[in-house]
């Protein structure tokens, strides 16, 4: 069978289609031709080519990785691939998919299966349902359009407890970092924190699943003498366990792996040691998650960090010699316009470039996160009286403690402090 | 970009054009202007899903028409499509005061309503935005240029502002309101200089992202920018080819940009005309950038002088000394490049006054200095420079030229001890170790040096060089018929080099090849013509060939090139005694 596998960033320019690349990899795997495409704002391409393609390519299914915020670009392209082959069958997938409900179909006509969980296997599923006819039946790990007009959901798909068993992208040559300018990869997934904005927890467990020690130097060594050595790491907690964490450093240092890595961690998991390592290995930049600087706002997220804690850990990374990004977050529970301030003065008190990723974002509200399942509880008051099925509520909100004008206030006020003119890198 | 980025690229075809200019003109006949409209209807499925039209129009009073009738044209073909967004910039000259041209604004912007509410409730992904630039009149006051900005973005028609000769908006204005300026530095109000100031932002831009992205390919064209004219419906592929008023013969054309399209020159030239824009759009940061980056690329080019150029342009608009460290030490190396020694020295002195690091500088003076002869001060400079321990300087250079500039003050053994502490060994490291080696005498340890200079795979071009001094070597040690195979090679990896000749010609002396040495001699000769000593030797091979007469003759040639040849006036001198005494036997 023939799969197309795209990954659509409307927003930001193309990058390593990291997560297409384990599904690649999985078909592969089993026989399958597969083709991974990465679509950023700035690839240059016309719907009157883009459909000459999919007509010349002909696949059997078009897989797109998607976000909220990409959800309709992503159905457009969907009406794209349908118009130029109506019989091709249209996937979308993603951690912020496995949330939808049900009626997103609805207002998504040129798509066919919502995919609910870990794509890896949930794709074989549905690559069997299309060969043996059954699409019109339950699905598992997928919804889908009955007959009688409403939505299957197939039986969940658990994930492999070993990662693992998930073949490599890079391994099995569906990514090639040959002609990439820098490499993502992603040796774990889950998180045990229960931060209210974030949907991690919910998508991949609390129990984080990593890659074992040796799998991750064979893929780092791999990306490394055959692309460019810029590895961007794409775990929500590089280093959840220092054991671990140190081994895959100490690795890559004893083989001498001309690698320049960027990380993110959260700011408690450091350590002078771990930093001077890090470094040695080829680690340049530590991203952090700071979120707020005011205690009025930061512990009622659940994320169990100080803000002196982050802010040693800067101090400890720039010792070292190390680059640091700060992730922050404005309109947030509890947060008034003089707090969000103190965030931005934090930022820049601690000497962190206001740039990049250390430009700060709105707080968006999508599916699986706490903050979306009860947004009144958190003081979250939507600027719609409705939202589409497939849409939750974004950035598309104002707090109790913050209006839509402080909010554009706040978001003035980081772009002025910033260098870049405010791009975010990482959502 | 990623392998996939330009995957897609390539799957997708052909550049899909991202800009398109429109130069509309008064007193078109409404059929012929249909004809036009068709024209650009047709182009409007090739261009990128995102996409920008602007409408230039040479008469104020037709603009907000003109305008109206390119709009209904992307509207009706938007309104077929799934995914494009087709952002529309009509061009729109403001009076005095806005208040009786409002409602003309507000017909304009009436156009892009369909779509804004089909976009907000199907979140469609086709959209159109009409993003006016608006051009008020000199005497408009900057409160009515505000309320006017203020008119059209609460309209969600974010405006941009052309002006001449300066923006009377402050630049910080500018920035918190999220505008954008255009500064034309003239007072002509013409179209054409709105298109030049629309392409050359453009190239702008582009620049600016492809730098930011640290992409290798800063002088790649744009052709995603296009231009037609009303007039004959003149497509033009790119600003370059407009200004030269060279347009296509048709659309299907733009796959394959005429070949004497000479886009560095365009791209440099348009990003220095931005001063006006940087300043009025507070910019200046993403201009040094520009300079700095494009100075660069073109180095890489071996376009010094521009380089230079657009490097003073970086360091000027830096705001740090950090960056103006930055920007002097390229111009330094642009002028070393140029073998403008004094103004490279000066230039990485007053660099290295901005740089808190000043090992690079302290280096790369060296170089300077090195290029100057001046070994003395080339070996202080690099000496400093090892002082600071300055992990920005790449230590094994800095390492070999200290070596080299004892070798040329034939201190051997001090370049020795340079050469031992490389940690990278390469076959100039091993060469130029041989250097010193023969140099002190040490030929059989020299000979093994240009073996192993040899075993490393040296460059095409210092492979004559090397067998050259093994062939030296062999001629020390008196391994004649050895040296005559070496240099043989040295002249096949280089037929140009006259010290090659020479020495070739000296060993068949020393091995009484008479007739090969006169040959290889001739050949120096004639790289050399200069050259007495190879007039010499032919003399002496002639003399040993017993050519007397001819030996003679070349002495004298030899002598009046160089009178101070003793040995070729006592040869003559010799030869005549013998001649004589033949001639009275």
């Amino acid at each position: 069978m023939r799969v197309l596998l795209i990954d659509f960033n409307p927003f930001m320019v193309a990058a390593t289609p990291i997560s297409l690349g384990y599904l690649g990899a999985s078909l592969k795997g089993h026989g399958h031709e597969i083709k991974v495409l990465s679509i950023g704002s700035t690839t240059n391409f016309s719907p009157t080519a883009f459909k000459g393609f999919i007509r010349e390519y002909s696949p059997d299914i078009v897989g797109f990785g998607t976000y909220q915020r990409s959800i309709f670009h992503i159905n457009a392209m969907a009406s794209l691939v349908k118009e130029a082959t109506p019989e091709t069958f249209i996937v979308l997938g993603g951690p912020q998919i496995t949330f939808l409900p049900d009626d997103s179909l609805s207002v998504l006509p040129a798509v066919d299966f919502l995919c609910r969980g870990e794509g890896e296997l949930i794709t074989l599923a549905v690559v069997d349902a299309i060969l043996s006819g059954q699409t019109e039946l339950p699905v598992p790990g997928i919804t889908s359009r009955n007959p009688e007009g409403g939505y299957f959901t197939g039986s969940p798909v658990p994930p492999p407890k070993n990662l693992d068993e998930y073949p490599s992208p890079w391994l099995e040559g569906v990514l090639d970092p040959a002609d990439m300018d820098e490499s993502i990869m992603l040796t774990s997934r889950g998180c045990p924190h229960v931060c209210a904005f974030c949907y991690t927890p919910a998508a991949f467990g609390r129990k984080i699943r990593a890659h074992s020690v040796e799998r991750v130097i064979e893929e780092i060594a791999f990306v490394a003498n055959r692309g460019s050595g810029r590895l961007w790491f794409a775990d929500p907690n590089f280093s959840f366990s220092e054991t671990r964490v140190v081994e895959i450093l100490e690795g890559i240092a004893r083989r001498d792996l001309k690698v320049d890595m960027w990380i993110e961690t959260r700011a408690d998991m450091l350590n002078k040691d771990l930093i001077s390592l890090m470094k040695r290995a080829g680690v340049n930049v530590i991203a952090m998650g700071l979120e707020s600087a005011s205690e009025n706002v930061y512990t009622h997220l659940k994320k169990n960090l100080d803000p002196d804690r982050i802010r040693q850990a800067v101090e400890m990374a720039f010792d070292s010699g190390l680059d640091v990004e700060l992730f922050s977050q404005y309109a947030l529970p509890h947060e008034r316009f003089e707090d969000a301030m103190q965030t931005l003065n934090f930022v820049k008190a601690s000497g962190v470039k206001i740039r990049g990723n250390s430009n700060a974002q709105q707080m968006q509200i999508y599916y699986g996160s706490e903050i979306a399942a009860d947004p009144a509880k958190f003081g979250i008051k939507p600027l719609r009286d409705s939202f589409q099925p497939c849409m939750a509520i974004g950035t598309e909100f104002e707090t109790e403690w913050m209006s839509k004008d402080e909010i554009d206030r706040i978001k003035a006020a980081w772009k002025i402090e910033s260098l870049d003119g405010g791009k975010r890198v990482v959502a | 970009m990623t392998t996939f980025d330009k995957a897609a690229n390539v799957l997708f075809g052909a550049a899909s054009p991202e800009t398109v200019i429109v130069r509309l003109y008064s007193g078109t006949e409404p059929e012929e202007r249909r004809d036009f409209l068709a024209q650009l209807s047709s182009i409007l499925p090739y261009l990128n899903w995102r996409a920008h039209i602007y409408v230039v129009h040479d008469n104020p009073a037709d603009q907000i028409d003109g305008s109206s009738e390119v709009i209904q044209i992307v509207a009706q073909y938007l309104a077929g499509q799934k995914l494009s967004t087709v952002y529309v910039h009509p061009c729109i000259h403001m009076q005095s005061s806005e208040q009786s041209e409002t409602h003309e604004w507000e017909r304009l912007l009436n156009l892009m309503q369909p779509f804004q509410r089909e976009a907000y409730d199907q979140q469609s992904e086709v959209r159109m935005l009409i993003l006016p630039i608006i051009e008020p009149e000199s005497t408009t006051s900057i409160e009515t240029i505000l309320t006017a900005a203020e008119f059209f973005r609460s309209r969600l028609a974010k405006p941009s502002f052309y002006f001449h000769e300066k923006s009377p908006l402050d630049p910080v204005t500018v920035l918190q309101r999220d505008l954008r300026v255009y500064v034309y530095p003239s007072p002509d109000m013409i179209a054409e200089g709105t298109i030049t100031q629309l392409c050359m932002n453009h190239i702008f831009e582009g620049i600016l992202e492809r730098v930011e992205e640290d992409r290798p390919d800063l002088f790649g064209h744009c052709r995603r920018h296009i231009i037609i004219d009303e007039k004959d419906t003149a497509f033009f592929a790119c600003f370059s080819q407009w200004e030269k008023a060279r347009p296509l013969e048709s659309f299907q054309q733009l796959e394959e940009l005429p070949e004497d399209v000479d886009c560095v020159s365009c791209i440099s030239r348009s990003c220095l005309s931005m001063e006006e824009n940087l300043e009025a759009n507070a910019k200046t940061e993403e201009g040094r950038q520009v300079h700095l980056g494009l100075g660069i690329a073109l180095s890489q080019k071996h376009l010094h002088k521009d380089a230079i150029t657009h490097a003073r342009k970086a360091f000027e608009l830096s705001t740090n000394d950090a960056d103006r460290a930055v920007a002097l030490l390229h111009k330094g190396l642009c002028h070393l490049s140029l073998r403008e020694l004094a103004l490279a020295d000066e230039t990485l002195r007053e660099g290295s006054t901005f740089a808190i690091d000043q090992g690079l500088f302290s280096y790369h003076r060296g170089t300077v200095q090195f290029a100057r002869n001046n070994y003395m001060a080339a070996i202080k400079r690099f000496e400093e420079a090892l002082a600071t321990e300055s992990t920005q300087v790449p230590k094994d250079d800095l390492l070999f030229n200290l070596a080299l500039s004892y070798i040329n003050l034939e201190e051997f053994s001090r370049a020795r001890s340079h050469f031992a502490l490389i940690e990278q060994m390469s076959a100039p490291v091993h060469f130029y170790h041989g250097i010193c080696d023969l140099g002190e005498g040490m030929v059989a340890l020299a000979l093994n040096r240009f073996n192993e200079a040899l075993n490393m795979g040296p460059a095409p071009d210092d492979l004559s060089r090397i067998h050259f001094y093994r062939g030296t070597c062999l001629k020390e040690l008196n391994r004649y018929d050895e040296a005559i195979v070496e240099l043989g090679r040295a002249v096949e990896a280089d037929s140009q080099d006259y010290m090659n000749y020479n020495l070739l010609g000296f060993c068949f002396y020393q091995v009484k090849k008479h007739e090969e040495a006169i040959e290889v001699f001739h050949k120096a000769i004639e790289i050399n013509p200069g050259s007495a000593i190879d007039y010499a030797s032919i003399g002496s091979n002639l003399r040993e060939l017993g050519r007397l007469e001819d030996a003679i003759a070349m002495y004298k040639m030899a002598i009046s090139i160089d009178p101070t040849l003793d040995f070729a006036m006592e040869n003559i001198a010799r030869l005549n005694e013998i001649i004589e005494k033949r001639s009275a036997e």
